[in-house]
Formats: structure tokens, sequence, C-alpha cells
């Protein structure tokens, strides 16, 4: 089972992934926003970041970029309830940006966990 | 010795008298120019002294001649006699001066009185900015003009005096002329007006007005008097006004705008040739009437009391006048505007309408782009707000239903709790692809193929009720289009044609052409570059709509469902795709007649023609 970084800035948000990782026997600790996610990541290794988008402090997409650099190797997934910067969309940027998977919100329970596998590199 | 004693001196007088008055080729006029009463005066005393010396020398003849001749007694009765003539000649001719001078004297202040009357005459008559020719109604010569009549014409007198008036009027010939005073001299006509040119000496050509009667006193020889009144500033004016009116005509019948001018009882004066077309009638049958004879009743009341607004306000309007032409309504900007004449009354009422339809429409279409433009923004903003809240709603449903066991009671309700988020995530889904008009993923796609597959899809979905027809065109050439997108079209349009349809039974017909602009009449609206382009038509055998709801029938969040049952989002969907294609499209319908959407898109080699630089040929 993976050890999970989920990065969102709303506490409903992160409960509710949180319970459907934990289902799947996931490790997961949490952030509320990019600049905590990069802290929280200085104590311990995660093997799969979830970063929502649109955060206050740091945002997503520049969390994203942050987290690459200093370690190419992790696995990103970015998830976001939608919008856009410009003509692009939010998920579209940060796959751009590095992100493994993207994900629109609301999400199924089936449809997280097939993706988080399908980041892993594990076979579902 | 009688007749020669005194009778010779008033004979004389009279007799030069009399044939100065009587003589036909001196005029009365010229000899009271050339008489002067103080020379008569003269004359009869010189003619006095005249016989005075004649009877002396006489006396004398006969004391030296007749006397030698004649015995010397009778000498003395001759001297005798001779003296005798003498004083009695002298007396005869005193007398006859004395009588005749009474005579002379009145005769005398006559002429004086007339000449001082004819030089009034003449004064006035030279003074007078009018011409005065007088000529003879046989010879036609003149035989007077005043000072006028010379300037006019630049001859002096004298020479006036050896003309007619032909020889000043080059477009008269002599029999023409005395064909037109024929009339006047047999007296069927007292006078007569006329317009003609003058020549001047110098050649130059004046326009004038001329007043000729003929004038017969009785004893007096007849004559013509002719008042000619050059018109030149009077032509020019007219010529001028002339011009004026030809301008404002030009400009009014070569007008992109409808023109016309109504008296204060709402008459039309004039009605220029756009209205007339918008009118139906030609301007001959508008002049006169009102808008009431002309127009149905509560259009004429309209437009009366436009006019009315005018008349009280005394300032000009603007409305907007909505018109049915052939091609469908038209709206007019019309200002109405008081006309005054020049004491300030006013005295009619004007009005010029602009066709400001494609106007109308360009705003129309741009407020509502701008209106979609700021619903994306707003739309984008809420789906994000509830996707995030749908997360915990819907995961958490999930995962209690995960935690009931098969069966168990409220799971139901759990159930319809995460389909109502599926169906809440539905809705934000469609906002979101609304708001965000993303790129997309374009190919070449054949819409035959695509529409094939769409009918296989719907005849599983829809009601058996609902018949599906396609009558697809081989011919259509592949658009450039993003399937996914034209298959979200082609459901999005056919899902609201089931719902048009409800549970009643009826048919639902998709076709395909391939048209070109220009070629095949487009629907009102729809504006497309030149080119070639698939007509994809969807017609649904519904109710149909009414213009209210054709008009807001993109608009994002309008629908005619009950609340809960559409999200008004469809439609705004289809819209934004196709326009993202480079596309159009239009709808029409009625109440009770059914529904056809029209979508036009470019075919892919109208597409690569377009974009395409221009290359050499190799």
């Amino acid at each position: 089972m993976a050890c999970i970084l989920l990065v969102d800035d709303e506490e409903a948000v992160r409960y509710t992934l949180r319970r459907m990782l934990e289902r799947a026997g996931h490790d997961v600790f949490e952030a509320t926003n990019g600049r905590e996610a990069l802290i929280a990541l200085k104590s311990k290794r995660a093997d799969l970041v979830i970063t929502d988008i649109v955060m206050p402090v740091k945002e997503g997409t520049e969390t994203i970029l942050e987290l690459r650099r200093r370690d190419p190797s992790l696995k990103i997934m970015a998830i976001s309830g939608g919008g856009r910067t410009g003509n692009m969309d939010y998920l579209d940027v940060a796959s751009r940006f590095g992100a493994d998977y993207t994900l629109a919100k609301p999400v199924r329970m089936q449809e997280l966990l097939d993706a988080v596998s399908t980041t892993l590199g594990e076979v579902a | 010795m009688n007749c020669i004693r005194g009778a010779p001196v008033a004979l004389w007088l009279q007799s030069r008298l009399r044939t100065s008055v009587s003589n036909p080729r001196r005029e009365p006029e010229e000899v009271l120019l050339n008489a002067r009463p103080r020379h008569i005066f003269y004359l009869a005393a010189l003619t006095t002294a005249f016989v005075f010396v004649l009877a002396t020398l006489w006396s004398y003849w006969l004391e030296h001649v007749v006397g030698h001749e004649h015995v010397g007694d009778a000498l003395d009765a001759a001297n005798a006699e001779h003296w005798r003539f003498v004083v009695t000649a002298t007396l005869a001719a005193g007398a006859a001066w004395a009588i005749s001078l009474p005579l002379c004297l009145t005769y005398v202040r006559r002429m004086r009185r007339a000449e001082e009357i004819f030089r009034h005459f003449s004064t006035t008559l030279d003074q007078t900015l009018d011409c005065v020719f007088m000529f003879r109604p046989d010879t036609l010569r003149f035989f007077y003009v005043n000072r006028g009549a010379t300037e006019q014409v630049g001859y002096g007198r004298d020479e006036l005096m050896r003309m007619t008036p032909i020889d000043v009027k080059p477009e008269f010939t002599e029999s023409r002329f005395r064909a037109l005073i024929a009339p006047l001299i047999d007296g069927s006509q007292r006078s007569c007006e006329f317009e003609t040119v003058h020549r001047h000496k110098d050649g130059t050509l004046i326009p004038v007005e001329i007043s000729l009667q003929y004038v017969a006193p009785e004893d007096e020889t007849p004559r013509f008097v002719a008042i000619v009144r050059d018109v030149t500033g009077r032509k020019q004016a007219e010529e001028e006004l002339q011009r004026s009116e030809e301008r404002f005509r030009a400009i009014v019948n070569n007008s992109p705008a409808k023109i016309h001018i109504k008296d204060m009882a709402g008459r039309y004066l004039l009605v220029n040739p756009l209205a007339e077309q918008l009118f139906c009638v030609s301007e001959a049958e508008c002049l006169g009437k009102t808008s009431r004879e002309i127009f149905g009743k509560s259009q004429a009341d309209a437009f009366m009391a436009h006019d009315q607004a005018v008349i009280d306000t005394g300032r000009p309007i603007e409305e907007e006048e909505t018109w049915v032409e052939a091609d469908g309504m038209h709206t007019y900007l019309t200002v109405k505007f008081p006309i005054f004449d020049q004491s300030g009354a006013m005295t009619a009422i004007g009005a010029i309408g602009t066709d400001i339809t494609e106007r109308k429409r360009i705003e129309a279409q741009l407020r509502q782009s701008q209106k979609m433009d700021s619903l994306g923004s707003l739309a984008g903003g809420i789906a994000h707000d509830l996707n995030n809240t749908l997360v915990p709603v819907m995961g958490l449903t999930e995962l209690a239903l995960e935690d009931l066991p098969e069966g168990g009671a409220g799971r139901e309700n759990l159930e319809k709790a995460l389909a109502g988020c599926e169906r809440a995530k539905k809705l934000v889904a469609q906002i979101l692809a609304f708001s965000r008009p993303q790129k997309p993923d374009r190919t070449t796609v054949e819409l035959g193929d695509l529409i094939g597959e769409a009918v296989t899809l719907l005849r599983a979905t829809l009601p058996t009720t609902i018949d599906i027809v396609t009558d697809l065109d081989p011919i259509v050439e592949p658009v450039l289009a993003d399937p996914v997108q034209m298959h979200q079209v082609l459901m999005n349009l056919a899902s609201n044609a089931r719902q048009a349809l409800g549970l009643k039974p009826g048919t639902l017909k998709i076709t395909l052409r391939q048209v070109e602009t220009g070629r095949t009449r487009m629907p009102p609206g729809i504006k497309l570059r030149a080119g070639l382009y698939a007509k994809l038509s969807i017609s649904d055998t519904g109710p149909g709509m009414d213009q209210a709801t054709l008009e807001r029938i993109f608009d994002p969040f309008f629908t005619t469902k009950p609340v809960g049952e559409g999200t008004g989002m469809g439609l705004a969907v289809v819209h934004g795709i196709v326009t993202s294609h480079k596309g159009a499209i239009a709808v029409s319908s009625k109440p009770g007649r059914g529904a056809t959407f029209e979508i036009y898109l470019p075919v892919q080699r109208a597409l690569a023609a377009a974009s395409a630089p221009p290359e050499a040929a190799e």
C-alpha cells in the first residue's frame, strides 16, 4: 500500500478522499496548500501526491512544478473542480506542468482508486 | 384790296397752326415738344410789323412808280388813297392781331399746360424702371420709347424710331408677332402678357415679361403700348429654385432612408421611392391621404401619435417603427421633425426613417455574446465550487452505502442521493463545457457516418413512439471537427426533440446536405464566410415554439421544462460547439408546427482553402 500526501484547502474534500483512500489501505497524510505540502514532504516521504489546483497561499500548478523540480520520480496526481486560466483548463495545465494523472471532482471511489493504481504503476 | 388788307396775316397764322397740328408725319407730341409759346407771340408781333412795312412799300410804289404813269392831279388823290390804305391796312392788321392775340394766348396757355403734362409724363415714364415702348399697329415702328427702354436694348431713341419690336425680339418673326397682336386689334382680347427675350445691341439676351395693350382713342392714331419688365433676376431666382428643387429631389429619391412629409392634417405631401416601396403604394396614391387611409388602424394610430408628439412639442423626435416586409420584421429608426415657414409657423411634419434591422441584430448578437461570456465566467466559478461541494456529498454517500449491508434499511435512500449527485455532476460538467469552449480535438469527420452511429444509439434510447428518419446526401464532404463534440451536438438536439415530442407519437428527422453560401438561401441571422458547408438539420413534429422562446433558445439556463427536469444548458452547449467550429446554427419553429434546427459546418476543403496561403503553381 502506498503512502499518499493529500493536498486540498477544503477540509470536507480531504476528509472524503482520505476515507476512500484509507479504505483501500493507503496511508494518507494531509496538507491544506502547496507550501504546507512542500514542508510536510521534508519530514515524510510520499509515493504519491494528490493535489488540488485552486488553493490559497501556494496553488496547485506551482506546487507541481516545485515538486517535479525536487523529485522527478515522484508520482503526482492533480484533482480539480474545474475552471480555467485563460483559455486553458486547470487540469490541462497541471498535466503540462508535470502531473502524471488528472482527475475531475467530484470523483467516485472506484474511479479514484483506479487512478491511484494507474499512477503508481500497479496492476489494477 | 380787302383781301390784301389784313387777311393774309390771320390766314397765315391760322394755316400755319392748322398745318402743324394736322400734319400726319409730325406727331402732336413732337409738336408739343418743339412748340415754344413765346415764339408764337413774337411771330404775331413780327407779322404786324411786316404788314406795316409791306403796306408802306406798296404806297411808295403807288406814289413813285404808278404815280408817274398817271396824270399830275390824280397824284394827290392817289396819295390820299395811299395813306388811307396804309392806315387801313395797319389798323386791319392791328385789329386782326388784337383779335387773334387772346386766341393766341389761350392757345399758348393750353400748349404750355399740354407741354407741362407731357413733360410730367415723360419724366415719370423715364424714371420708371419698366420699359415703355409704343409702336404703330400698321408699320410696327416705334414712335415712343422711354429711357428705360433705350437702356434695356442699348439703342438710342433715334435708332429705335427706325426699328420695330421684331428687331429686338429674336424669338419672333413678323408674321408671328402680327398673329400675336391681331386679337388685340380686333378687340377679342384686351391685353396680352407674354414672356420672351430682348436682344441688346451688343447681342446679350435679356429675359423679359411683356404686357401689351392696344390703345385706340377716338380721333387719334391707334397705337400699341408695351410695358416691358426685365425678369433676369426673377429668372435667375426661378432657375436657382429649380436647381435647388432638383438637388432636393435627387437627395430624397436616392436616399437609403424612407422620407416623407405630411401636412398638419396628416396628409402626405411627399413620399420618396423607398417609402413608396415600403408602403406598397405609389407616391401619387399616397399624396393627399392620411396614414389611416393607407395603413391598418393600429399602425396608422401609432404613426399619427408620433406626428402629434412633434406638433405638440415643436421639436424633432426619434421613434423606432416596425414593419413587416417580405423577408420578415424590419425596424426603422425614424426621426420626425417639424417644418416651419418664414413666419415661424409649423406647416408640415417631415420624417426620415433608417432601416436599423441589421444594427439591431448585431447589437442583439453582441449583447448575447457578452452575456454568454459573462455567464461563462460565472458558470466556471459556480461549477468549481459545486464540484468541490459535491465531493463530500457524493463520496461520503458512497462510503455510507458501502458500510450498509445489502438490502439494509436506508440503502435505497442513499442510492437515490447518489443518483442525484450523479445528475448534479453531469449538470456541472455541462456548465463547464459551456464556460470552457475548449479547443476541440479536430479531425476529419464524415458526418454521415457520425449520424449513423448516433442514430443507432438514439434508437436504443428513444421511446418507440418516436420514428427516426434520416435523409443523408452521400456527396456531403467531410468536415474538420471534434467527433466527440459533434456527437454531443447530435445527442443534445435529439434529446431536445424527444422532450418536445414527449410521449406522443412523432418523427425525428435528420437531414444532411451540402450547400454553398450565395447559392442557397440562408436563414435570417446566419452570417457565414462564403464557401461550402455541410448542413445538418434535425427536425421534430413536436408542439413547436413561439417567438419569445425562439429568441432565448440558446441562452444558458433557459429552459421551458419544469424545474428540476432540464438544465437549460443543452442547446447553449450545442451553440458553443458549433460556433467554435466556425459554423452557425439556426432554429425555426412555429407553435403547432414542430421545430427545425439547422447546423452549418464548413467542409474541410473549404476550411483548407480559406486558411492556406496562395501558393505559386508548380
